[in-house]
């Protein structure tokens, strides 16, 4: 799909915005009707084509974060739109990973990646080539007949991917997406994932409470601490790609990685 | 590495299995043997010991009654045929109506949380009495014909039914519905699609026990007042004395749960390939 190209140029006029947030609040009612505030004065904007990783630790409403973004709720007050239009509900620009893969466990691979398609109404003949293709991408051609169960869970996650992918959305939403699988499949994931990225031209917001992970995979790091849930810095990370694993070792690296800890435990001291 | 110990396992289990598999056809015959043995001993020891017929029946006298049940035609008072058809209706139908009614309204309760809060003490209330006491009820209400058979089916079914599909609504995870509504899904894809199927070992859970309850509930409406049915049969050579025949229709009883609860695993197997059997919510 893309033609082979190595490293990511810089462009030379910065690329259009494709979603922006503007002090956006999200307060929670809880059972006993206390007042939470999950998200306080969050605003943010993101260029078309860049990977964003949202990091902290449980309770920072990152999750939160993403589920407005993904239409899926509503921000108490504030506004956030993508493409310039307020989003109101779940849209064909956006496409979600969960942190299990959530396949549906009746349903084969192939159907399971379809399902989008099957839910809003569309040809599903017409996306079956590029279903295919992406399954052929993430290496699981020869799978489309096969259960969730039958598959490991990385294949599953990689699955959910493709179902993410399938109606070719601007944007990839990434909840924690590879946080149940182990170390080494992890890596394996980021760096496919980063391929993916390149290949089909994506915006990719990805949320992790890992800082080594946000570091690798990252243009930048919206660091976000908890109680309220506040952005704490944005940090641009200015590492060549393609990112490789060994670049985790390197000194540069290992700045970021440092800083970005710092922030974070910094909001620990405070409460 | 791994490629080669998953192999070396697997050919470890390969003659460990068929092994398996010789063990459980023994267990099989074992099976049979001790039943073999059960119904020689009963029928020398009826003899013997020369008890009488309408105390403990010989099992070839049973076998005569079950013979003769089949054989007699079916406008004949003896025809297990025609009272099976009689009770089979019954039970099917109230089966049916037991299903329908239980799961539209756990499905609705299970939706409506705040229903779900007002009217569940009274199910719950209602589900402890013992249900089998209003078969008399059902007469005075309903007559002698087949209504109140279907009905106390009916009421026996609905309760695993109902129990079972609000369980099996509570249990799909929250990420599958956020995955359809992500999607765009109206509310009608949502629950045909993500929570019909997610519910559906639950739902299998109280079928089992409900194609049961269907037929107990037949049979108990036929004890308390009816024309025709195998309930109304056994008690019918009960009063008599016949207890060859007890046994007889006892059998076939018996025959008509175990054959209901092999389709219903069938069935089963094929609807919910994808689940383990899942913990199952029952109503006594």
């Amino acid at each position: 799909m893309s033609n082979a190209v190595v490293t990511k140029l810089k462009p030379i006029a910065p690329a259009p915005t494709l979603i922006e947030a503007q002090d956006l609040n999200k307060v929670y009612e809880t059972a006993t009707g206390e007042e939470v505030t999950a998200l306080a004065n969050v605003s943010f904007s993101i260029r078309e084509g860049e990977f964003i990783c949202i990091v902290g630790r449980s309770g920072c409403g990152k999750s939160t974060l993403m589920k407005i973004m993904a239409g899926l709720l509503d921000c108490t007050s504030g506004s956030i739109a993508i493409n310039g239009r307020p989003i109101t509900a779940p849209s064909v620009d956006v496409g979600i990973v969960f942190q299990q893969p959530v396949l549906l466990p009746w349903r084969t691979i192939y159907q399971n990646v379809i399902f989008p398609v099957e839910i809003r109404k569309a040809d599903m003949i017409e996306y079956a080539p590029r279903a295919k293709d992406l399954l052929r991408m993430v290496g699981l051609e020869g799978f489309e007949e096969r259960y969730p169960h039958e598959l490991s869970g990385g294949m599953q996650q990689r699955a959910a991917i493709v179902r993410a992918l399938v109606q070719n959305p601007k944007l990839l939403l990434m909840d924690e997406p590879f946080g149940a699988l182990d170390a080494m499949t992890r890596e394996q994931m980021n760096l496919e994932l980063m391929k993916i990225w390149h290949s089909y031209q994506k915006t990719v917001i990805f949320i992790t409470h890992s800082i080594p992970e946000s570091v690798l995979l990252s243009d930048r790091v919206i660091a976000m601490t908890p109680r309220p849930g506040k952005i704490a810095e944005i940090i641009e990370i200015d590492l060549p790609r393609p990112r490789t694993l060994d670049m985790i070792s390197s000194d540069r690296f290992g700045v970021y990685a440092s800083h970005i800890r710092q922030l974070l435990q910094a909001s620990e001291g405070l409460d | 590495m791994t490629v080669l110990t998953e192999d070396r396992i697997a050919s470890a289990q390969r003659p460990a299995r068929r092994r398996r598999r010789n063990f459980r056809r023994l267990d099989q015959l074992i099976s049979l043997a001790i039943l073999v043995i059960a119904l020689v001993t009963w029928q020398l020891s009826v003899v013997w010991f020369k008890i009488p017929a309408f105390v403990f029946p010989a099992p070839l006298d049973v076998a005569a009654w079950l013979i003769r049940g089949f054989s007699v035609p079916i406008g004949n008072n003896a025809s297990f045929i025609a009272h099976l058809g009689v009770t089979g209706f019954e039970a099917a139908t109230g089966f049916v109506a037991g299903c329908v009614i239980g799961v539209g309204l756990g499905f609705t309760l299970a939706h409506n949380a705040r229903a779900e809060r007002i009217v569940y003490p009274y199910i719950q209330a209602f589900n402890a009495l013992p249900k089998i006491a209003i078969a008399p009820l059902m007469v005075v209400w309903l007559g002698f014909g087949l209504e109140p058979k279907i009905w106390m089916a009916a009421i026996l079914v609905f309760f695993p039914m109902l129990v079972n599909s609000m369980a099996g609504y509570h249990s799909v995870e929250p990420d599958r519905i956020d995955l359809a509504r992500a999607c765009g899904a109206t509310r009608a894809q949502i629950f045909w699609k993500i929570i019909v199927p997610s519910s559906m070992p639950f739902i299998f859970a109280g079928l089992h026990m409900a194609c049961v309850l269907a037929v107990l509930g037949a049979i108990v409406g036929e004890f308390v007042g009816a024309r025709a049915g195998l309930g109304m049969l056994l008690l019918q050579y009960n009063n008599n004395m016949q207890v060859g025949g007890v046994f007889a229709v006892l059998i076939v009883l018996g025959a008509i749960g175990y054959g209901l609860n092999v389709i219903m695993q069938r069935l089963e197997a094929k609807v919910c390939f994808w689940a383990r059997r899942q913990k199952s919510f029952g109503a006594n």
